[in-house]
């Protein structure tokens, strides 16, 4: 995965300094690949709500009036359409930031949001040329590695229980 | 991408939504100037001690009474200053931010100038600084950091 860095990070470590001639490459990268973000930024604004109907659809919903969503429903496609807007964002101005800063509060608030990100990931995956879905990508596994706080997550990265006295001395 | 504070305020204003057209053009124009400033950003730093050698040589006989009242340290830390002006200057044209120059370096310099009553014995050196840009750099690079350096010089010494 391209590693994406934080550009008021970058600048705050060379303060009083001058930017690195990687910090400077780097730069014209992002500028170079502008027109190819903005694409795809407007295909994520065109594609949300369809996309996010597919994943509701795998949560019960049936593709009737949007008023038939039932309030949970309803809350999840909020989120999804906020991470979704934040992740296209950062891919249009190449830095991490509004990902890693907004969706964090929509996180605690919809625990099934990391499964629904997953469902909503193959979605997009599925609906984009594989061009398209490389420039995404990185932007995509920050997204859940902020929501790495699901519950599975967070079993996964739980300690190991602290030996026993028994095990400390024997 | 490197954000100016103009980018950054619309950056605050769209969470949650996506951004208007008038948006997406605002930060097109910004983004479309960044080979460029990021190639007169690299000239800038290229001839940057030819610049300031050029000021001091010309700052120190102005000035030849700065050592006894300052110690013998004064025109290192002279050197000193002017780098570190000159360097937020060149940040601040890449960002083509005026205001990240005035938060992060002015605003403070400014208050130490002052406080030790040096605006009048500085002056010369920033003058000097904005009279050699066009000598040292083309008329492209000078061109684009003058507003700079001359938002330094009004700030700091007029």
């Amino acid at each position: 995965m391209a590693h994406l860095h934080s550009w008021p990070e970058r600048i705050a470590n060379r303060e009083g300094d001058y930017l690195t001639a990687d910090d400077l490459q780097d730069l014209i990268r992002y500028a170079l690949s502008f027109q190819e973000r903005l694409d795809l930024y407007q295909v994520l604004q065109q594609q949300e709500l369809a996309w996010i109907e597919q994943v509701l659809q795998q949560h019960g919903y049936t593709g009737e009036a949007v008023s038939s969503l039932t309030p949970t429903q309803r809350l999840l496609a909020r989120q999804l359409a906020f991470c979704l807007r934040s992740l296209g964002l950062s891919l249009l101005i190449g830095d991490p930031l509004p990902l890693q800063q907004w969706t964090f509060g929509a996180m605690e608030e919809y625990l099934g949001l990391p499964t629904a990100l997953s469902q909503l990931r193959a979605v997009v995956q599925g609906s984009l040329p594989a061009e398209q879905w490389e420039l995404l990508a990185p932007y995509w596994q920050l997204l859940q590695g902020v929501s790495a706080t699901s519950p599975e997550a967070e079993a996964e990265a739980a300690p190991e229980p602290a030996p026993t006295l028994l095990e400390m001395f024997v | 991408m490197l954000m100016n504070s103009r980018v950054a305020e619309l950056m605050q204003q769209s969470e949650g939504r996506y951004l208007r057209p008038d948006e997406l053009k605002t930060l097109h124009a910004y983004v479309e100037g960044i080979p460029k400033r990021v190639r007169l950003y690299q000239v800038l730093q290229a001839k940057e001690q030819e610049l300031v050698d050029r000021v001091m040589e010309k700052f120190q006989p102005m000035m030849p009474h700065l050592p006894r009242q300052h110690g013998h340290l004064a025109w290192e830390r002279c050197r000193r200053d002017l780098l570190m002006v000159w360097r937020y200057c060149c940040l601040a044209m890449l960002l083509a931010d005026e205001d990240y120059l005035r938060d992060k370096l002015l605003y403070w310099l400014e208050t130490i100038l002052k406080s030790f009553k040096m605006r009048d014995q500085c002056q010369p050196a920033y003058k000097l600084m904005l009279d050699s840009l066009s000598a040292v750099f083309g008329p492209e690079e000078s061109e684009a950091i003058r507003p700079y350096v001359l938002l330094a010089k009004s700030m700091l010494v007029n």
